[in-house]
């Protein structure tokens, strides 16, 4: 028998995609506090992102809940909408801003827009507000149990260990897509007002084992230093001795993993909009976005791959600040 | 012997575990099928629906009935849709496990290769370029990856069908050409991860005193990297390709939905949201089994790969 440990720390390094933990180059010590240019791009789209989750509802000019407006701008006459990117501009309200100055309804549709004639563009600057607040809060969530349950079992062993790592184990082995999909189902039923929390649950459910593992791994290895010890043997109680001496070297570990954790979220989410379990009809999300896109994908590719873009420049900066973060502190570990 | 007796011991309790997880997993979703299958509120007819389909015994006559006939290969009737969960398994599974089967082997192939390699030559031009693909294969969702090569070459190129599956009996060269993509798709971030894995397990492989020894006897590098280092690597290795089946099913799901196939992801799918109870607890637990077994068998691999497993 293999032991257990080894196992599952396997596996959260599977599910969590280890950084490349190759020898350090030699002048990795002057540069490791520094971000890189990298980090900065990556932290920058992030902010972006964030401004454009909080002033979308301003950005936004052209209908993107009700459409019959933006079908007729982009109809050839033939009654039948076309979703072409650029070029689709509403020859009517142009006519008539020639003819009396009225520029309203005189829009652009940069990226088209989708077979219920909503704006693309705009839906998706919209669903930036949706997709960050359930890839944050259940990745906040989750790091919050996962790490408590992780110090507990970390610190403590024994019999509590036990329960908590076999429960963790069991967690994982379900497919993360399926128990996310059960979740939903038993959270939200039929009712789509409690879609978005939810998915917030399932996804906190989901992610909780994860992070649990990383905190419990690294709270074993810490609790056994000196430092620890010492504090032990002046007779701190476990409570003082979990959050004053543990957690702070705990505490790098699951921020780099929480980090992966949102891009895995944002991306859970849009899958599960995919099968038919997003975010309710008058909510948007980028997952959303793109589940609807994807019945016209055929003849309108771009209707799937322009929402799909900023996911996968999110998930990709999320994971590179992730190792980042995740190579310095190992860094600095192996230093002391 | 007695391990293997002790391990098949846990093996039947874990399964047994798992039909009651799959079992209450599914009874525990609001709405039932006697609502989904009387039109109307009628209330009386839905709870004659619900006498007919043996929904208002007890939960654990239910639960003896269900794991009495799974065992026996028997899984269940649908309420509604046409055709017979057992036969829809026999058609499905197979269809899930050589999508598995074909991108474990080509993941594993290409990463294990590309992962000795880069340990041996890191921090070399061709390492930064496998790194950089890594990451990009493990940050851009299966959904993309999979519309994407769609797009390219089904609707651009027309190499390969547009949705579907052909059997291998039916079609030796039509099978291989409906599973290019699908594979293809699943198997990206599968090399990323094996890679990676494989790759920081080598670098720490290779500063051991065996390897320093192997290379003072004057061996080749190509026959120390892949009979010396390769073989006390692969153990995190083999692990997480056995965990990494309930990641590969989930994105299986999506893969299914996108290129139309008819396996056991999309099946469950669909017998969840429209509560085909006894059906959608059939699929769970086949899709458990499958996994079980599977990290059953890797447990045997490491006493082939480890001989101190073996011995102790």
């Amino acid at each position: 028998m293999p032991e257990i440990s080894s196992a599952s720390t396997a596996a959260t390094v599977e599910a969590l995609s280890p950084a490349p933990s190759g020898p350090q180059p030699k002048g990795a010590g002057a540069t490791k506090r520094k971000l890189g240019l990298g980090g900065w791009i990556a932290a920058s789209w992030l902010i972006l992102i964030v401004v454009i989750s909080i002033v979308a509802p301003l950005l936004v000019s052209s209908p993107t809940t009700e459409g019959t407006r933006s079908v007729r701008a982009c109809g050839n006459g033939s009654g039948l909408p076309i979703y072409e990117p650029l070029g689709c501009r509403d020859r009517e309200a142009v006519r008539n801003q020639r003819k009396d100055g009225n520029a309203e309804g005189a829009v652009t549709h940069v990226a088209g827009v989708d077979s219920a004639g909503r704006d693309v563009f705009s839906r998706t600057l919209l669903g930036t507000r949706t997709t960050l607040i359930i890839g944050v809060v259940s990745i906040v969530l989750a790091t919050l149990l996962g790490g408590l349950f992780g110090l507990l079992s970390g610190y403590f062993r024994g019999r509590v260990d036990t329960v908590v790592s076999t429960l963790f184990d069991v967690m994982i082995a379900f497919p993360p897509l399926i128990l996310a999909l059960l979740l939903v189902l038993n959270f939200a039923g039929d009712k789509d007002t409690r879609r978005v929390p939810a998915i917030i649950i399932a996804l906190t459910v989901v992610a909780t084992p994860i992070l649990g593992r990383i905190a419990r791994v690294s709270t074993l290895t810490w609790s056994q230093r000196e430092f620890v010890m010492a504090a032990k043997a002046l007779g701190a109680k476990p409570a003082r001795i979990i959050f004053r001496e543990v957690l702070p070297n705990v505490a790098p570990a699951m921020m780099s993993i929480a980090m992966l954790g949102i891009g895995i979220a944002i991306v859970t989410e849009s899958s599960l909009a995919l099968i038919g379990l997003g975010v309710p009809d008058d909510t948007v999300s980028w997952g959303s976005v793109v589940a609807q896109g994807g019945a016209d994908f055929r003849n309108f590719p771009h209707l799937v791959f322009v929402p799909s873009v900023p996911i996968v420049i999110t998930v990709c900066c999320l994971n590179f600040l992730g190792d980042a973060l995740r190579k310095k502190f190992d860094v600095r570990e192996s230093a002391l | 012997m007695r391990l293997l007796g002790r391990r098949f011991l846990q093996l039947i309790v874990v399964m047994f575990l798992l039909s009651i997880v799959a079992f209450g997993s599914i009874r525990m979703l609001p709405g039932d099928p006697a609502e989904l299958l009387v039109p109307g509120i009628d209330q009386a007819r839905i709870e004659q629906a619900r006498e007919d389909l043996g929904l208002k015994k007890p939960l654990y006559e239910q639960y003896g009935k269900w794991a009495g006939n799974f065992v026996t290969g028997d899984f269940g009737k649908y309420y509604r849709a046409a055709g017979d969960p057992t036969g829809d398994v026999k058609t499905s599974l197979p269809i899930s496990l050589q999508l598995m089967l074909y991108t474990q082997i080509v993941a594993l192939v290409i990463a294990i290769p590309l992962g000795v390699l880069t340990a041996y030559k890191s921090d070399s031009f061709f390492d930064k370029g496998a790194n950089i693909f890594a990451f990009l294969g493990l940050s851009i969702p299966a959904f993309v990856v999979g519309y994407l090569l769609k797009q390219v070459f089904v609707f651009q190129l027309d190499w390969f069908p547009e949705r579907g599956w052909v059997p291998l009996s039916e079609s030796v060269s039509g099978h291989f050409k409906a599973a290019v993509l699908p594979v293809a798709t699943l198997v990206i971030a599968q090399i990323a991860v094996y890679f990676r894995l494989l790759r920081s397990d080598m670098i720490g492989t290779l500063q051991e005193d065996f390897i320093t020894m192997a290379r003072a006897k004057g061996l080749k590098s190509r026959r120390i990297l892949f009979r010396h280092a390769l073989r006390p690597s692969s153990l995190t290795l083999l692990t997480v390709a056995g965990l990494n089946v309930g990641t590969l099913i989930s994105s299986a799901v999506i893969v299914e939905n996108i290129y139309g196939i008819d396996g056991m992801g999309l099946k469950l799918v669909r017998s969840v949201l429209s509560r085909e109870y006894v059906a959608a607890q059939s699929f769970i637990a086949v899709i458990g089994i499958l996994f079980v077994l599977i990290n059953f068998l890797v447990d045997f691999l490491y006493t082939v790969l480890d001989p101190r497993i073996r011995h102790a």
